[in-house]
C-alpha cells in the first residue's frame, strides 16, 4: 500500500507567544522560533506506520515549507517513514490554504500512484482545517475528515468520523484522503536506529520547477485569502490587588464581587 | 524581621517530603538579612532553645521537621548577589530557590551542575545536605561546586570559609575562630555519600559544613562554581528483554566516545509502575536504562555499537522539546507513583539508599536479587542511579508481620553495604530517621566523634536537634 502523509512544521506551542507578524505581507515571521511537527500530523504519521506494519507498503511524507522544515521531515524519518520530500521554493512563500493544497496536489501527482493520503485534522498555528479537504478537491478524491479510527481492507477504507456528541461510520473506496484527530493513536518515540538513519538519509527537495506548476496558483499570488489587518488585542488593564490579613482580604473580596453583581 | 507565633502560619514548616510526624514549634523566624539571623540565633542561644533551620522542605528524612523549640526559615535570604560570567561563579543568599537561579543562568549560558530534581529546593538546603541531582553521574554532587560559605554559629560569630584556605592539620585538628577541633577518625567513603559529617585526613574546613544537615550553624551565603551551559540533551530509553544490565553498564563506562549525563536503571517492577503513564512499554521488557546526553552522530553511532550484542527490544528517543518532556516523566513519574502506592497501602516507605564503590557494585546488585529470590512474597521495586552504583530498593510490606520481615532484610542489606565499603545514605541524608544505620556505618565511636564535633562548634546545642544523631547523645 502506497501511503502519503502531508505534514506541516509549526511553531512549538511553548514558543507561540514569540511569533511576530510581518506587517507588510501580514504573514507569520517564523525565523528564530523552535518548531515541531504539527501534533495532529504526528498522529497521521503514526497511523500510516501502523497500516504499513499491518499490511505492508511504503510511507512517504511530504511537507511544504522553508528549508528549516527539514528538521520535521527528519523526525518523521526517525519515526520510521520510508522517504521524505520537502517542497521548498521562494515562490511558495505566503501561500494560503488554497495555494498550499494546490502545490501539495502537484507534488502528489508527480509521485504517481498511491492508495491513501493522511494528514492531521488541522494545524495548530492557523487552525483552518482546510488544506486536507482542499487537497482532496484538487486531486478529485473522496475525503473523510476528523477520523478517530480507521480500518483498511482490500480497496476500501472505513473510518469513525468524530462529531460533536457522537461519531459517524463512513466507508469510502480507495484512494482517499483522511484527516485524523488526536484520539486515533499515541505517536511512537523515534528509535535509536531510526534517529541515526534519519540523520544520514537524503531529503528529497522539489522546487516550483520540479513540480511544473503554474506559479500564478501558488504563493501569495495564488492565494485567494486577503488579510486586511492583523493585530494583537490589547491586554486588559485595570485590576486590583487586595492585600492584608487573610480574613479581611476574603471579606473585602466578597464585598467587591457582590458590588459587581458577580455573586 | 517577621516573627510568627500563630499555629496556622507555622504548620507548613512542621513537615517536609518525608513522612516524619510529630513536628512542633512555638515560633518561626523569617530573617531578611544576616543581622536578623544573628539576632534570632543569639536569642535562642541565650535561652538554650532548640532552633531548627528550614529551607525548601524537599528533604526526605525530616531534616527540617522541628521537635520543639523554634524555626528559622531562610526563605527571606533570597537574593542572587551576583553572577560573575567571566569567572563562572555566583554568590547567592541561602534562601535562593534553585529554579529561580537556573532561570537567571539560562540566558547567560551558564549551568549549576548539582541540578537537583526538586527545583523548589533552596541553595542553602543543597549545601546542608550535599544534594545530588539529575546529572550527578557526570558532574558529581553539590560539594564539588561550593567555593565559599558564610555561616552563623550559635556563639554569635559570623564566619566565612573559602575552599582551599583552612585545612585540618596533620594531627587532625581544624581551627574555627579561636577553637581547635579534632576531626572524626573515620574516613568518609570516596563515593556519593550524604551520611554524617564528612571527614578525611587534612580535610578542608568547608567540607565539614557541607552535608552537616543544619546541625552546626546557619548558612547565610554561598558562592558556587558554574559550568558553561551545554546543548540541550536528548533522552534515550533502552529496553532489554534479558537481565544484562551490568555487562552493558560496564561497556558504557569504558567507552571513551560517550559521556552520559545520567544512567538510570528500572527493573521489571518499576516498569509495571510506569505502564499506566507509558502503555507502550514493550511486552517482555525485563529491564530498562534511561540516559541523557548531548546529541551528535558519533555519540548515536557509539550507542548503536554498544547495544549490538545486547538483547534490546526497543529504544525510545526524544527528538524535540515535546517528546523530551514526555520522556523525562519516565524518570520523574516513577518515584511519584511509588509514593502514591505507599500512601494507598497506608504504610511508611521502607527504602534503601545504599551506594557502594565501583568494584563492589556487582556483589550488591546480586545480593539484592537474592533477597528477591529468597522472599518471593514480598513486593519490591529496584531502580535508580545505577551509573553511580546507587540504587533505590523499595519494599512494600502488606501487613505488620511482613513489615517486620522487611526490617530484618533491610538491616541485613545495610550491613552488606557497609561491609562493601559503601554508605547507608548516598543522597537522602540521615535526618531524623537513619540514626541507627549511621551507627552501623561508623560504629558507636564514629557517631560519638560527630557528637563531639557538634558540641564544640555548637556548645549551646541549639541547631538541628535530632538530625544525624539523637539529641540524647548530646547530654553525655
Amino acid at each position: 500500500m502506497e501511503i502519503i502523509v502531508c505534514i506541516k512544521q509549526v511553531p512549538d506551542t511553548e514558543e507561540l507567544h514569540k511569533v511576530k507578524i510581518n506587517s507588510e505581507t501580514r504573514t507569520l515571521i517564523r525565523e528564530g522560533i523552535k518548531n515541531i511537527i504539527n501534533p495532529f500530523d504526528e498522529n497521521a504519521i503514526e497511523e500510516a506506520l501502523r497500516l504499513r506494519e499491518k499490511i505492508g507498503g511504503r510511507v512517504t511524507v511530504i511537507s511544504m515549507g522553508p528549508p528549516q522544515a527539514e528538521t520535521s521531515l527528519r523526525k518523521a524519518l526517525a519515526m520510521g517513514v520510508d522517504r521524505a520530500i520537502l517542497l521548498s521554493d521562494k515562490s511558495f512563500a505566503g501561500s494560503d490554504t488554497l495555494a498550499t493544497s494546490y502545490t501539495l496536489a502537484m507534488a502528489i501527482k508527480k509521485l504517481g500512484k498511491f492508495d491513501l493520503i493522511l494528514s492531521g485534522k488541522q494545524a495548530i498555528d492557523g487552525d483552518t482545517a482546510q488544506v486536507g479537504p482542499g487537497l482532496a478537491e484538487w486531486l478529485n478524491l473522496p475525503q473523510i475528515t476528523y477520523a478517530r479510527k480507521i480500518e483498511v481492507n482490500e480497496k476500501k477504507i472505513r473510518a469513525e468520523r468524530t462529531l460533536e456528541d457522537s461519531f459517524e461510520l463512513v466507508e469510502s473506496p480507495l484512494p482517499a484522503l483522511i484527516t485524523v484527530t488526536k484520539e486515533i493513536n499515541e505517536p511512537r518515540y523515534p528509535s535509536l536506529k531510526g534517529v541515526l538513519r534519519a540523520r544520514k538519509e537524503k531529503i528529497i527537495i522539489w522546487t516550483a520547477k520540479d513540480l511544473k506548476i503554474n506559479e500564478k496558483r501558488t504563493g501569495l499570488e495564488g492565494s485567494a485569502t486577503r488579510v486586511i489587518k492583523v493585530f494583537t488585542p490589547p491586554s486588559p488593564s485595570g485590576g486590583e490587588i487586595i492585600s492584608g490579613e487573610t480574613s479581611k482580604v476574603a471579606e473585602n473580596l466578597i464585598k467587591k464581587l457582590e458590588e459587581h453583581r458577580i455573586i | 524581621m517577621i516573627i510568627k507565633k500563630n499555629k496556622d502560619e507555622i504548620i507548613s514548616y512542621l513537615e517536609d517530603s518525608s513522612n516524619v510526624k510529630g513536628g512542633k514549634a512555638e515560633t518561626l523566624y523569617v530573617p531578611e538579612n544576616e543581622k536578623e539571623v544573628l539576632e534570632a540565633v543569639k536569642e535562642c542561644a541565650s535561652k538554650r532553645v532548640p532552633l531548627t533551620i528550614s529551607a525548601g522542605g524537599t528533604g526526605t528524612v525530616g531534616g527540617r521537621v522541628p521537635f520543639g523549640g523554634r524555626i528559622l526559615s531562610v526563605e527571606g535570604l533570597n537574593k542572587i548577589i551576583c553572577v560573575d560570567e567571566k569567572r563562572k561563579r555566583a554568590i547567592l543568599q541561602s534562601g535562593v530557590i534553585i529554579s529561580d537561579f537556573l532561570k537567571i543562568l539560562e540566558p547567560k549560558n551558564l549551568f549549576y551542575p548539582p541540578f537537583p530534581t526538586e527545583r523548589t529546593a533552596f541553595i542553602g538546603g543543597n549545601v546542608a545536605t550535599n544534594a545530588s541531582g539529575e546529572y550527578s553521574f557526570r558532574f558529581g554532587c553539590t560539594r564539588k561546586y561550593i567555593r565559599r560559605i558564610k555561616v552563623i554559629l550559635s556563639t554569635g560569630e559570623l564566619i566565612e570559609i573559602e575552599r582551599g584556605k583552612y585545612f585540618a592539620s596533620k594531627d587532625g585538628y581544624l581551627r574555627i575562630a579561636e577553637k581547635k577541633i579534632k576531626i572524626p577518625s573515620y574516613i568518609s567513603p570516596p563515593i556519593k555519600n550524604s551520611a554524617g559529617y564528612f571527614s578525611h585526613p587534612e580535610m578542608d574546613l568547608i567540607d565539614l559544613f557541607i552535608g552537616s544537615e543544619g546541625t552546626l550553624g546557619v548558612i547565610t551565603e554561598v558562592e558556587v562554581e558554574l559550568i558553561p551551559a551545554f546543548s540541550s540533551p536528548f533522552i534515550m530509553i533502552i529496553f532489554l528483554k534479558e537481565e544484562k544490565i551490568l555487562n552493558l553498564l560496564g561497556e558504557i563506562k569504558e567507552s571513551k566516545k560517550i559521556s552520559p549525563l545520567c544512567l538510570e536503571y528500572f527493573d521489571k517492577h518499576s516498569l509495571e509502575f510506569l505502564k499506566e503513564d507509558f502503555p507502550d512499554i514493550p511486552e517482555g521488557a525485563r529491564e530498562a536504562l534511561y540516559i541523557e546526553e548531548e546529541e551528535s552522530e558519533d555519540i548515536l553511532e557509539e550507542w548503536v555499537n554498544l547495544m549490538e550484542s545486547y538483547p534490546v527490544i526497543d529504544t525510545w528517543i526524544s527528538q524535540d522539546r515535546a517528546t523530551y518532556e514526555r520522556l523525562i516523566n519516565f524518570r520523574h513519574k516513577l518515584a511519584e507513583n511509588i509514593n502514591n502506592y505507599f500512601r494507598k497501602i497506608k504504610l511508611t516507605k521502607v527504602a534503601l539508599d545504599i551506594a557502594v564503590p565501583e568494584n563492589s557494585f556487582r556483589e550488591l546488585f546480586n545480593f539484592y536479587k537474592n533477597i528477591r529470590l529468597n522472599n518471593p512474597r514480598i513486593e519490591t521495586v529496584l531502580f535508580g542511579h545505577i551509573g553511580e552504583n546507587h540504587l533505590h530498593f523499595n519494599f512494600f510490606p502488606r501487613d505488620e508481620k511482613e513489615r517486620e520481615e522487611v526490617i530484618k532484610i533491610y538491616q541485613e542489606a545495610i550491613k552488606k553495604g557497609v561491609k562493601l565499603g559503601g554508605t547507608i545514605s548516598a543522597e537522602h541524608g540521615v535526618g531524623k530517621i537513619k540514626h541507627k544505620y549511621l551507627e552501623m556505618m561508623y560504629g558507636k565511636k564514629g557517631v560519638m566523634e560527630m557528637v563531639r564535633v557538634k558540641k564544640e562548634i555548637d556548645p549551646f546545642c541549639i541547631f538541628g536537634l535530632d538530625n544525624i544523631f539523637s539529641k540524647s547523645l548530646l547530654r553525655s
